[in-house]
């Protein structure tokens, strides 16, 4: 099937291109935003998507980088999976999303496929996100106004609904270096090895005292299990404070499942996923434990 | 004398073009002025075609025509084995899909834009989506004969007394879904008329001969008006044995006298081609204490979709097989082919038989445990030998390869096992290990039918070999193993021998590259071609060495009296002698294997003349949080008769096991819902598990060097050894496929449950 007719601009700098989406968005155009293609042309193909105007930002420099400012690590947008999953950089500071990169489609969709894009188109089983989330990464936006920086889980609205303007990029992904030394770990469970999306995912980082014998504190995300990404704080409350049992780790399984039913309602998966997500929190607490 | 090309893993013909993408498919052919065809196709199930209005789409700008039912010169009606599809709808629509108008423009857009401005009115009539909705006595006909296309049935000995004296009596139904084949190259062609007038389609095709008969009586024209040639085929797997393009093209071109191309986006791949019967089987199986199999009966229904397409033959393939390779002396199998609106299915790489073993595999290993013997035993004290008598009651008297599958895979059996023992899972992992083994028959060629195959070779004044096949090589290799058994008959390099295939024009019917039929029917053929060639070269060559013509041997393209090495004369020696200018060697074979038809009550007869044994064991992983089933090691044994091609017999296995991976863990299409690879899973590289492919030769006396196939068969133990492993890990047996996350997840909650 042939893909709509659009213009195709691919500017060079950032203000060109926020020239551009201002400019679009005043004129009543929709534009749409190109990074590494690999949600936007299977939208494109499907018709899901008509723009008038695609503005393909790859080619602005200074979004792919990764910068270490003080206490805070900045990606760019334009950072593929590829890299996440091996810059030194991240693979040290930010570990659980180097992991998360790493599962990410194929190698081919991890060489074109951007952080930024992961974020902005919103999938509820964007495999980067719950490791963001833990990470407490915050948004930095820019518009024609200037630039507003948000936490990640305010940036969604719902399953691909997000805050961005029609005007305005996402320009960079800031993450505060982890001040505690915690133990991070990220699953995928899919119906396949590769080339899956994501059935759920979730990324777990903790600290675990091993001399009180108390779980100093945890942070969980599960993706693709409610409408949009937030923390399974009802299963962290259960494991802050506690020991690393049996009826403890059963207990925070059970909050979790409960706090995901509560969040996304049933639905025909829940029956699945409700067992499936207390266990798998289980593991993932199990795992960063050991690591440790 | 020791074979010398047959045996070798010698380079596939065409490889280098392939890998580095050279190969051109019918998709990358450019042909200029070329229109763009697209089909309007029905968006209901089942509905009465009222009307189609095409004047709009017609009057745009760049559409060169739009045809309906109307305008097809000859018969509209075809099907490889009951004819019963339209190419373009005429009266009725039977599922979401068919065929209804065909757009020429002079771009995709256009043609797209035409599409969309074609009105076709269509009265909905009452859509029946379950065999067994459409079996019902009041059910609305969606073919005049009635729903059901097809009953065969299987019956030998006295099932009652089989079952009076069995011991022990396993009763279940087994249900398998519809499969997409999933080929790497979609549906594609171009089509043209050259300077007499003749249509010519270049097309991606697993079976050219079948198709030109196909489409002559479409066209209405004289059969030397029409020619079709094979294109590079990238994979077919059965999918393109039916006509898909092929009448589309050849009416455009036809009609408008313009050259055509068509092209199948992958949605329109998934909507418009064959796909697997799901079958569903209720399957009882008798044994004596003693362990040995007493009695089977087996009801199956297969949901041949909207049109029978190769729905008979899965019917009784499926039939036939049911027993599995063994003995069992009293056998009655009823299985049916019952029209519905759904996809329509077809052949897809065993014919019901991959569904079939699933049957018959969980019931050994059920009988086995509950006999309490290891499933490699309780398989041999039953398993096929030389003497042995099918259920059809044929007398199976060579190359009865099952047992020696068995015994070779016993000790990787032995070694996972204690593997296993060796490492109990630890608090949390949640992972347990089984082992699973599962044996298969296969009869090559088609079933009960006389499946033919022709090949010429020629030699000229220079020496220079040509072989002419109408074998379709799809991947799998059939250029190369053709050409290996002629330079191995004719004593030449392999690299001597030039290959002409699958064009109507030039060759002669091979019959279809499927029922794992090419290597064993067309290697014979070929075979016969070359003795003949051999035979008379072997008396040039004894006039010229002035021996008898049995002392002549040729090898590497020389011949020479044996014993009198030193005398040698070149290959193009010997043909040119006594050639006149123009002049050529000729030689012809043809090969018909012996089968008869089946009787139609009792399904009595020979099916086939030879069959494919093979015997798989699978080591995997389930885990238990997610009911994630994952294969870690497979060895699969399989008794081929000869290799003519080792590398090619072992590529076949490798993919058969990818294959059936799928079958049994991903694969699940859902007519009308599923669109693409978007939502169809099949298996990726990191899916696999680590292989061990082992070729057992138990020569067939018909075959070319012993040679039988392995294309199907590579497939068959696949899902069933990892059902069985399954079940060895979490004591659960799965009666249905996928054994997919939730569904293994639900089987061990059921089991903490109570
Ligand atoms: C075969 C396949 C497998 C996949 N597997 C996975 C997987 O396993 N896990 C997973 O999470 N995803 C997967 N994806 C989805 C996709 O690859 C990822 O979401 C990827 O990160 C998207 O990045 P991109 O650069 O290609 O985005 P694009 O397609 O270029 O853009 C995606 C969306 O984000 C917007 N956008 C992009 N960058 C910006 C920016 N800087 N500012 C504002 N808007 C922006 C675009 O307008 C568009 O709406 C898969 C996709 C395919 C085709």
């Amino acid at each position: 099937m042939s893909i709509p007719h659009f213009r195709y601009i691919a500017p060079q700098t950032l203000e060109e291109a926020i020239g551009l989406l201002r400019m679009a968005k005043e004129s009543g155009k929709r534009a749409r935003v190109l990074a590494g293609g690999t949600d936007l042309m299977v939208q494109l193909r499907a018709h899901e998507i008509t723009p008038d105007v695609v503005i393909d930002i790859s080619g602005i420099k200074r979004l792919s980088r990764v910068d270490r400012m003080g206490n805070e690590i900045q990606i760019g947008p334009l950072v593929t999976h590829a890299s996440l999953a091996t810059l030194d950089l991240i693979r040290e500071y930010a570990g659980v999303l180097s992991e998360a990169a790493r599962t990410v489609g194929s190698p081919q969709i991890r060489n074109l496929g951007t952080l930024g894009g992961n974020i902005v188109n919103a999938s509820p089983a964007a495999d980067t996100i719950p490791a963001l989330v833990i990470l407490d990464a915050r948004l930095a936006l820019r518009g024609p106004e200037g630039e507003r920086i948000l936490p990640i889980t305010d940036f969604f609205k719902g399953p691909y609904q997000t805050v961005i303007e029609k005007d305005e990029l996402l320009t960079g992904v800031i993450i505060p270096l982890p001040s505690l030394n915690g133990r991070a770990v990220f699953l995928k469970l899919a119906r396949r090895k590769a080339v899956a999306i994501a059935r759920m995912n979730l990324a777990c980082m903790l600290y675990y005292d091993r001399q009180k014998e108390i779980f100093e504190w945890v942070r969980l995300c599960v993706g693709s299990s409610t409408p949009k990404p937030v923390r399974m704080t009802q299963a962290e409350k259960v494991l802050v404070g506690n020991a690393y049992t049996d009826d403890v780790l059963q207990e925070a399984g059970r909050a979790a499942a409960e706090q995901m039913v509560a969040l996304s309602g049933f639905r025909s998966s829940t029956a699945y996923k409700k067992p499936v997500v207390g266990d798998l929190v289980i593991r993932a607490v199990h795992l960063a434990v050991e690591k440790g | 004398m020791k074979n010398r090309v047959v045996g070798e893993r010698v380079a596939r013909i065409g490889i280098r073009d392939k890998v580095t993408g050279h190969a051109r498919y019918a998709a990358d052919l450019e042909i200029k002025n070329a229109l763009v065809l697209k089909v309007f196709r029905s968006p209901v199930a089942h509905g009465r075609v009222k009307k189609v209005m095409t004047e709009k789409a017609a009057a745009l700008e760049g559409v060169a025509g739009v045809f309906t039912a109307a305008d097809i010169p000859g018969e509209n009606l075809y099907g490889i084995i009951n004819r019963d599809q339209t190419v373009l709808a005429s009266e009725k629509v039977r599922f979401v899909g068919d065929p209804v108008a065909l757009v020429a423009a002079e771009t995709e857009e256009i043609a797209e834009a035409a599409l969309k401005a074609i009105e076709a009115e269509i009265t909905p009539l009452p859509a029946l989506f379950d065999p067994a909705d459409a079996m019902a006595p009041d059910a609305p006909a969606i073919h005049e004969k009635g729903n059901i296309l097809f009953t065969r049935k299987v019956a030998r000995g006295d099932i009652e007394k089989g079952f009076a004296d069995s011991d022990l009596i396993i009763e279940e139904t087994y249900e398998t879904r519809m499969l997409e084949h999933a080929y790497l190259e979609p549906e594609a062609g171009v089509a043209y008329r050259d300077e007499t007038g003749c249509v010519v389609l270049l097309v991606t095709t697993q079976n050219p001969h079948a198709d030109h008969a196909q489409l002559v009586p479409i066209l209405n024209v004289a059969p030397d008006r029409l020619r079709v040639i094979q294109t590079e085929t990238g994979g077919g797997f059965g999918g393109k044995l039916d006509i898909s393009v092929q009448p589309f093209l050849a009416l455009a071109a036809y009609l408008l006298k313009r050259p055509v191309r068509m092209v199948y986006s992958r949605e329109e791949s998934f909507m418009a081609s064959a796909k697997r019967h799901p079958l569903k089987i209720r399957m009882k199986t008798g044994a004596s204490r003693e362990g040995k199999l007493l009695a089977m009966e087996s009801e199956i229904t297969a949901d041949t979709g909207a049109y029978g397409s190769y729905g008979i033959a899965v019917a009784t393939r499926s039939a036939v097989h049911a027993t599995g390779p063994y003995n069992v002396p009293n056998v009655s199998v009823i299985s049916r082919a019952v029209y519905t609106n759904n996809n329509w299915c077809g052949a897809m790489r065993g014919f019901g038989v991959p569904q079939i073993a699933i049957a018959h595999e969980s019931q050994m290993d059920k009988l086995a445990q509950r006999l309490g013997l290891d499933p490699i035993t309780f398989r041999l004290k039953n398993a096929f030998e030389n003497g042995s008598v099918t259920p059809t009651g044929q007398r199976l008297e060579a190359s009865v390869g099952i047992r020696e599958t068995l015994k070779k895979i016993r000790p990787y059996y032995q070694t996972f096992r204690k593997e296993i023992e060796a490492n109990p899972s630890r608090r949390y992992d949640g992972v347990r290990h089984g082992v699973g083994v599962a044996s298969m028959w296969y009869g090559i060629g088609n079933t009960g039918h006389p499946n033919p195959s022709s090949a010429q070779m020629e030699v000229d004044r220079d020496g220079v070999v040509t072989l002419y096949t109408g074998a379709a090589d799809i991947g799998q290799g059939s250029d190369t193993v053709l050409v290996q058994i002629a330079a191995e008959t004719l004593g030449l390099p392999y690299e001597r021998i030039r290959l002409v295939r699958a064009d109507t024009t030039l060759t002669t019917d091979a019959g279809a590259t499927s029922a794992s039929r090419q290597t064993y029917i067309s290697g014979r053929a070929v075979q016969e071609a070359a003795l003949e060639i051999k035979r008379i070269l072997t008396e040039k060559a004894a006039g010229l060495l002035k021996v008898p013509a049995n002392m002549v041997a040729c090898e590497d393209g020389v011949f020479f009296p044996q014993f009198r090495e030193f005398q040698k004369i070149p290959f193009e020696e010997v043909a040119r002698a006594g050639l006149k200018k123009g002049e050529k060697i000729r030689g012809e074979g043809v090969f018909n294997p012996e089968t008869t038809s089946l009787d139609p009550e009792t399904g009595q007869g020979t099916p086939y003349s030879t069959y494919a044994y093979a015997s798989q064991v699978s080591l995997v992983a389930v885990d238990e949080v997610t009911g994630q089933v994952t294969v870690k090691r497979t060895v699969s044994a399989h008794d081929v008769g000869k290799a003519v091609n080792p590398a090619n017999v072992e590529g076949q296995i490798f993919s058969g096991v990818a294959m059936g991976i799928g079958m049994g863990l991903f694969e699940q299409f859902y007519p009308n819902k599923t669109k693409s690879f978007d939502t169809y899973l099949i298996p990726t590289a990191m899916d696999m598990p680590e292989i061990t492919p082992i070729i057992i030769e138990v020569p067939e006396p018909t075959g070319p060097f012993g040679a039988k196939g392995v294309g199907e068969p590579a497939l068959i133990p696949t899902a069933p050894a990892i059902l069985n492993a399954v079940h060895d890990a979490t004591g659960r047996w799965v009666h249905q496929i996928p054994a997919d996350l939730e569904t293994i997840r639900e089987l061990i909650s059921e089991q903490e449950g109570g």
